[in-house]
């Protein structure tokens, strides 16, 4: 190689290597989740959330930014359910009094039951567990936009004409930072233990 | 005279059963209060066959609900589903544990608010065709 083209050469191969950094968002490194706590599954890199437009159980609208500046768990659920919803809202009310658990903490409920759970129903739900849990719902259309990218499924059994029916649902906790994104969910059956140390983890590595 | 008596009820404890019965004991029975305008509620419980035959429970009622059902939830990779449980067969000593993510009492309907501290009672009915009461205190 001629020796004059040779620092051009060297700074063209360095900018070439620089590229990369570029296009890589500055994405923290994957955290890894201690094997004995079991069902918490990190989101890397985080999931980004459409745009939604849903209602609060006040019956004000609500958008992403709702999640915004603060971080949020995020449970999907119904009110008629007897088992599993209020007993992950009772852990959820207890991370919220635990010492360790970071104060810039936003709690929701999200009905995937709109026909039943009415931002009324809803209101009266939530606040059971905690006045500042906030109940989330809206027209089935909105709730699957917002539920797709999270992996949420649910369906119906029994009759839906009737009040009886059961909501077979995907009852994971989804940790949201205050970008709106996803950055990892934690599997039912859920306990006071697995969430706190999970959402922890989450918090001190990613915020 | 003495050894006549021990000897006659060591007697009439051996003829007496001459077959065997299952016994219901329920331990850690518990129901979770829940918001006022719940339509459903989950009760908790170990259920031991205490008897010395099988037992078989055929349906429960109470009076503070329109209905009572056994339920199991059951989790697939996060998907939580819930099917009712017909009836329950436990064997003599066996236990079956009602907890928080499966096995439940689903009470359906109550007919006056299910505040902590308030005992409720249900009434189990057995295949055999005996009933048994036990009461199930309601907590936070």
């Amino acid at each position: 190689m001629n020796k004059k083209y040779f620092p051009l050469a060297l700074a063209v191969l360095g900018a070439l290597l620089l590229i990369p950094t570029f296009f890589v968002d500055d994405e923290p490194s994957l955290l890894k989740i201690p094997e004995d706590l079991k069902g918490v599954f990190i989101d890397s890199p985080a999931v980004d959330l459409p745009k939604f437009s849903m209602t609060d159980h006040n019956s004000q609208p609500v958008t992403n930014s709702m999640f915004a500046g603060k971080w949020s768990l995020v449970f999907f659920g119904y009110t008629s359910c007897p088992d599993v919803c209020p007993t992950t809202m009772s852990v959820m009310e207890k991370l919220n009094r635990e010492k360790t658990t970071p104060k810039d903490t936003q709690y929701f409920f999200v009905s995937v039951d709109p026909k039943r759970d009415t931002p009324d129903v809803l209101k009266e739900y939530v606040t059971y567990f905690n006045d500042d849990f906030v109940g989330v719902t809206g027209p089935r259309k909105e709730l699957d936009k917002f539920k797709e990218p999270l992996g949420v499924v649910y369906d119906y059994e029994g009759d839906t004409s009737s009040d009886e029916y059961i909501v077979n649902h995907f009852a994971a906790i989804y940790i949201i930072d205050p970008n709106g994104k996803q950055r990892a969910y934690i599997l039912p059956p859920h306990s006071l233990e697995q969430v706190s140390k999970a959402y922890q983890l989450v918090h001190s590595h990613y915020n | 005279m003495m050894k006549k008596a021990i000897l006659a009820i060591i007697l009439i404890l051996l003829s007496a059963p001459s077959f065997s019965a299952g016994k219901l004991s329920l331990k850690d029975a518990w129901i979770r209060e829940a918001p006022p305008m719940a339509k459903n509620l989950a009760g908790y419980a170990n259920i031991r066959n205490v008897g010395s035959g099988s037992l078989t429970i055929k349906s429960i009622s109470s009076p503070m609900f329109e209905k009572v059902e056994m339920h199991v939830t059951t989790f697939n990779e996060g998907m939580m589903r819930m099917e009712e449980v017909t009836t329950l067969k436990l064997f003599s000593g066996e236990t079956v544990y009602f907890e928080p993510g499966g096995k439940h009492f689903m009470l359906i309907k109550p007919k006056q608010r299910i505040v902590a501290g308030l005992k409720v009672p249900l009434k189990f009915e057995l295949a055999s065709g005996d009933t048994v009461s036990f009461e199930l205190e309601v907590r936070k």
